[in-house]
């Protein structure tokens, strides 16, 4: 198992008191799979991932990642295991505007102290079908383009767990399927394990496995 | 930390532009300090420099009344060195034709004088075959004073003297006596002699001048004189520190425009602040994604500490290049007033002081919003908008901040020579600081409490006062210190200039008359009083000495308050008097009776008091001629000198010192159109007899305050221009708020008047309150200078300080307009569409 959540709680404080967002949910996230976690607006899903990658710390349950409990670690140990473990796509692409494509990329892998970062990058946006971009900055890329330099952002370190949030809601349709399929494909020829949010039933139909969040509760895994 | 510095390099890439109100007030902030430090370094390194001949000699041994005695000379000479002797004494010199006269500050010259440096004349030729004969050399100020050329007859004591020239470079003036009260005239020692001036009890200062053999240490030197003679009451001065005068003077005003300057940098620290906070709220979604990707939070500060420092180091570095140029542009300037030359150059010290007041203001104010931004959530990025920065740092920022707040003070007070006036100048400026901004958050909330008018306009303005992101207390803050630094020196300027002439009582006379012989008293006298509209003559016992010892203490041991050391510095005036001068008030002890006739007892001023902590009942021993005279104090008194009229710091009660020979003072009151008349007769009859006209003094300190001034008005308009930079920057931050609201508005149907209005209201209401706050401040700050640091005389002038509040709403409602008013007239579909 890669990431196992025991009975997780989410209580954060609100102007008009305490907000519960999410109230004892646990489920388990295999290797090599593809997990999607639906449910309706507000209903939690966006905190739960956040969880699991860390971002969040729950308020109460135990997240188990790698055989190892990580709820208590401290705020760096997280970052260094996100690094090294974890890559985040989300849907508005949240790249760094100042940087171009290659340099956008390779920030994984300079964090991580990687001799040929570049060199690296640039075999990850060639994947993606961007070795013409590497120059440009976010502002001259289309959507898809820049969801695809994120895409390959979040799959330089060859992370053992994806975590995407809506990755195609910002995109057209045909634009979607092929950034859905370089996820896919990821799962398939690197083992990863694809943790996807989306309101697409197809999609959510593709993923090896469903978990259906309402209320801040675990409907259905 | 190469990774940081490439990180921070991408992320400024066009982002530099977010940061031009942060360089340009650190630009002026610094080149303004490193322009006083630069200019003020120079003239002081001139004077180490040209020590020699600034002082004419290696060592000057300053003896009043009598020459050094023959021991002294004697030793010299075992020590090889050359001698030569000048003696200076104030005497009046007349128009030989016209009787016209004035004060001048008498010169009498030996062979050998200069030592160093050169006296030039426009009459050309050396100095001593001009001086032959019954020939003089003047200051080429009297040539238009007395009407006076090349050959005309003056006179000077008893003697008629030919004029041989004019001076054009004394080089050793500034090292002699009093930094140019008086204009010079020079003639020979021999010449003196004959004039009639050197009367028993004259005020003449010997100047034994000694050269000495090359490499002498002038320290050592010193030593082994006053173990030679260590009851020597002489005054000695060496090259070292040619010119007591220029160098306590620069170190005065580089001390005053670099707390200006500084203050310029703390108003610009708030937009530093703000401008730093604007950038790293437009950073923060850079940081979550940095984060997001695994990035340490160490990383993330180290970046961003990267830009500010980056950031520091180019607004610093242009703001000393810019004030290294100021020297240069100084140089033609400066050598019209001082007698050397200046010899442009940077200087370590220079550079170091600007440099560190720039990068400790720099991290002062950015620290804060960096810390707040290090400390972003990831989470963010999962928002669709994201909030401004906000929370506490963590709590290494906040000991940074502290830490290097008390550095920045620590330079202040380090670099300043005058750690009272440094520390006064601090507190002021925090105080100033916390005022503004407390009023800001009071009138923020304020308009959020009260209940809002009808009229839309008035509403609309109001609310902007108080809304979230308001520029309230950054208006308040930005232009009301600027404006506190004008008002301030706008009445410190107008009580120096016109207060000491305004306030001048009844009784301020028009004449000091110096040097009256006791045989010259009675026909002086006479002589006077039948001089038209001159009245209430007043004459006092005119002794010279030095104050000794404190209750058997030696004097400079005794003394507990440094800023009156003063009294030690040179020979004091003394004088006895029956009964309590005019303008005195007795603060403790008795005044003794008119017909007293007991042991030496004293009368002190409050300066005295505070100098050495004596009270009634101490004792104070004084060296008049050479004569310890231990006296009790009897009472302390307080002194209004801002009168004028004739005072003493010590002043004997009759019995002591009658027998001891000593000349008089007068003072006497007449109308100013007399003047003329009553100088001319006097000094016709009395020709060894100095006058002082009051009037041409107060003239004279008028002329150097106003040269004083303008450099005092340029550094506080540079607080000002920084001011208006904080307040563009931090409105500027206010614009997609207020040009959001605007288009909302506009939809729903106010009219441009009402925003216009609205706006006006705004800004008219905030400029009220900066320029009315800035009043204030800026008349307690003069009062606190005036009153406490220099004690002096105080009044408000209302007309220029409410025209300085005025200026203040006028430029608030100017800016305010420039920067939002173009929000007004924007179309408000496109931004409907984009939205």
């Amino acid at each position: 198992m890669l990431l196992h959540l025991d009975n997780i709680h989410l209580t954060l404080p609100g102007s008009a008191g305490d907000v519960s967002i999410l109230r004892g949910v646990s489920f388990s996230l295999p290797q090599a799979s593809s997990v999607a976690i639906v449910g309706p607006s507000g209903s939690g899903k966006t905190s739960l991932l956040m969880i699991c990658s860390g971002l969040l710390k729950p308020t109460s349950g135990k997240l188990i990642f790698k055989d190892e409990d990580i709820s208590a670690y401290s705020e760096d140990r997280l970052s260094t295991l996100r690094r090294d473990n974890m890559g985040i796509v989300f849907q508005s692409f949240h790249l760094i505007p100042t940087m171009t494509a290659l340099e956008n990329v390779a920030i994984p892998l300079e964090l991580a102290g990687v001799v040929d970062s570049d060199a690296r990058a640039k075999a990850m946006l060639d994947r993606v079908h961007l070795s013409h971009r590497l120059t440009h900055y976010p502002a001259q890329l289309s959507g898809g383009e820049q969801q695809r330099v994120a895409i390959a952002r979040a799959l330089a370190m060859k992370p053992s767990l994806i975590l995407a949030d809506e990755p195609t809601g910002n995109l057209d349709q045909e634009t979607g399927i092929s950034i859905m399929k370089l996820l896919f494909d990821q799962v398939k020829a690197e083992g990863s394990t694809l943790a996807l949010i989306t309101h697409d039933p197809i999609l959510a139909t593709a993923c090896d496995a469903q978990i259906h969040i309402q209320d801040g509760k675990v409907l259905q895994a | 930390m190469k990774l940081a510095l490439t990180y921070a390099l991408r992320d400024l890439r066009g982002a530099i532009s977010s940061f031009h109100i942060v360089l340009l007030c650190l630009i002026l902030g610094v080149g303004t300090i490193a322009a006083v430090q630069f200019a003020s370094r120079n003239v002081l390194d001139g004077v180490k420099t040209n020590g020699r001949s600034l002082l004419g000699a290696d060592l000057i041994v300053r003896n009043i009344y009598t020459p050094a005695p023959d021991a002294v000379r004697v030793w010299f000479k075992e020590k090889n060195a050359v001698l030569t002797e000048t003696v200076e004494t104030r005497a009046m010199l007349a128009n030989g034709e016209t009787q016209d006269n004035t004060l001048v500050e008498l010169k009498a010259v030996a062979d050998g004088y200069p030592h160093f440096g050169k006296v030039e004349t426009d009459a050309g030729g050396d100095l001593h075959t001009l001086l032959t004969g019954k020939s003089i050399l003047l200051d080429p100020a009297l040539r238009e004073r007395l009407g006076l050329e090349i050959g005309d007859k003056v006179k000077l004591g008893t003697l008629d003297l030919t004029v041989r020239g004019f001076i054009t470079l004394e080089p050793d003036r500034a090292g002699s006596m009093r930094f140019g009260i008086a204009p010079r005239a020079m003639i020979s020692r021999e010449t003196l002699i004959s004039s009639g001036l050197m009367q028993p009890g004259s005020m003449l200062y010997f100047h034994l001048r000694a050269k000495l053999p090359d490499g002498t240490d002038l320290k050592l030197f010193r030593e082994e004189l006053s173990t030679a003679f260590p009851d020597a009451t002489w005054r000695v001065t060496d090259a070292d520190n040619a010119s007591p005068g220029i160098t306590k003077f620069v170190n005065r005003l580089m001390l005053f425009l670099t707390l200006v300057g500084l203050s310029a940098l703390l108003i610009g620290g708030i937009g530093i602040g703000n401008g730093t906070r604007t950038h790293f709220e437009s950073r923060m979604k850079t940081i979550a994604i940095f984060k997001s990707l695994g990035a340490p939070i160490r990383l993330i500060e180290k970046i961003y500490f990267v830009q500010v420092t980056l950031i520091a180091l180019i607004g610093t570095g242009i703001g000393i290049l810019i004030g290294s140029f100021v020297p240069y542009m100084l140089t033609p300037m400066l050598a019209q007033v001082l007698p050397f030359t200046i010899e442009p150059h940077i200087s370590l010290m220079g550079l170091l002081v600007p440099a560190l007041f720039g990068f400790m203001t720099c991290f002062v104010f950015s620290l804060w919003p960096l810390g707040q931004a290090a400390a972003t959530s990831p989470l963010d990025l999962f928002r669709s908008s994201s909030a401004p920065i906000s929370g506490k740092p963590a709590g290494y920022f906040r000991t940074a901040i502290v830490v290097i707040s008390v550095f920045l003070a620590g330079l202040a007070v380090y670099t300043a020579q005058d750690i009272r006036f440094a520390l006064w100048f601090i507190g002021g400026a925090v105080a100033c600081l916390a005022a503004f901004w407390g009023m800001g958050w009071a009138i923020s909330q304020m308009a959020g409490k009260i209940k809002a008018p009808h009229h839309p306009a008035l509403r609309l303005g109001l609310r902007n006062l108080y809304r979230p992101g308001n520029a309230t207390a950054n208006t308040l803050i930005s232009l009301g210190l600027g404006l506190t630094v004008m008002v301030s020196v706008t009445l410190i300027e107008m009580n120096l200039s016109k207060g000491i002439a305004s306030n001048l009582p009844k009784d301020a006379p028009a004449f000091f008359f110096l040097d009256i012989q006791p045989d010259q008293k009675d026909g002086f006298e006479k002589l006077l009083l039948e001089q038209e509209s001159a009245n209430t003559l007043i004459f006092s016992p005119n002794l010279r000495g030095r104050i000794v010892n404190v209750n058997g203490v030696p004097a400079a041991e005794a003394i507990i308050d440094k800023e009156e050391s003063w009294l030690l510095q040179n020979d004091r005036g003394f004088t006895y008097v029956r009964d309590l001068p005019a303008h005195s008030e007795i603060t403790s002890g008795e005044w003794w009776p008119a017909d007293y006739k007991g042991p030496p007892l004293v009368s002190v001023v409050e300066d005295v008091e505070r100098a050495f902590g004596v009270k009634p009942g101490d004792m104070i021993t004084v060296n008049i001629l050479g004569r310890d005279i231990t006296a009790k104090i009897a009472n302390v008194r307080t002194v209004n000198w801002m009168n004028m009229t004739i005072n003493y710091a010590i002043t004997f009660a009759p019995g002591a010192l009658e027998k001891t020979p000593h000349s008089w003072l007068a003072t006497v009151v007449a109308d100013p159109n007399a003047e003329t008349k009553i100088q001319r007769v006097l000094g016709a009859s009395y020709p060894n007899v100095s006058m002082i006209r009051l009037s041409e003094t107060i003239k004279a300190a008028t002329d150097v305050m106003n040269q004083i001034a303008i450099a005092v008005r340029v550094t506080a308009a540079i607080a000002i221009l920084t001011g208006i930079l904080v307040l563009s920057g931090s409105l500027a931050a206010t614009r997609t708020q207020r040009l959001y609201d605007v288009v909302v508005l506009k939809v729903l149907g106010i009219r441009n008047s009402t925003l216009k209005q609205s706006f006006l209201f705004e800004f008219g209401l905030l400029g009220l309150f900066a320029g009315v706050i800035a009043v204030g401040l800026g008349s307690i700050v003069s009062w606190a200078v005036m009153k406490q640091l220099m004690d002096l005389g105080w009044q408000l002038y209302a007309g220029p300080a409410i025209a300085t509040g005025l200026a203040g709403i006028g430029l608030t409602i100017l800016i305010g307009w420039i920067i939002t008013g173009r929000v007004l007239s924007a179309p408000a579909a496109p931004h409907l569409r984009n939205d």
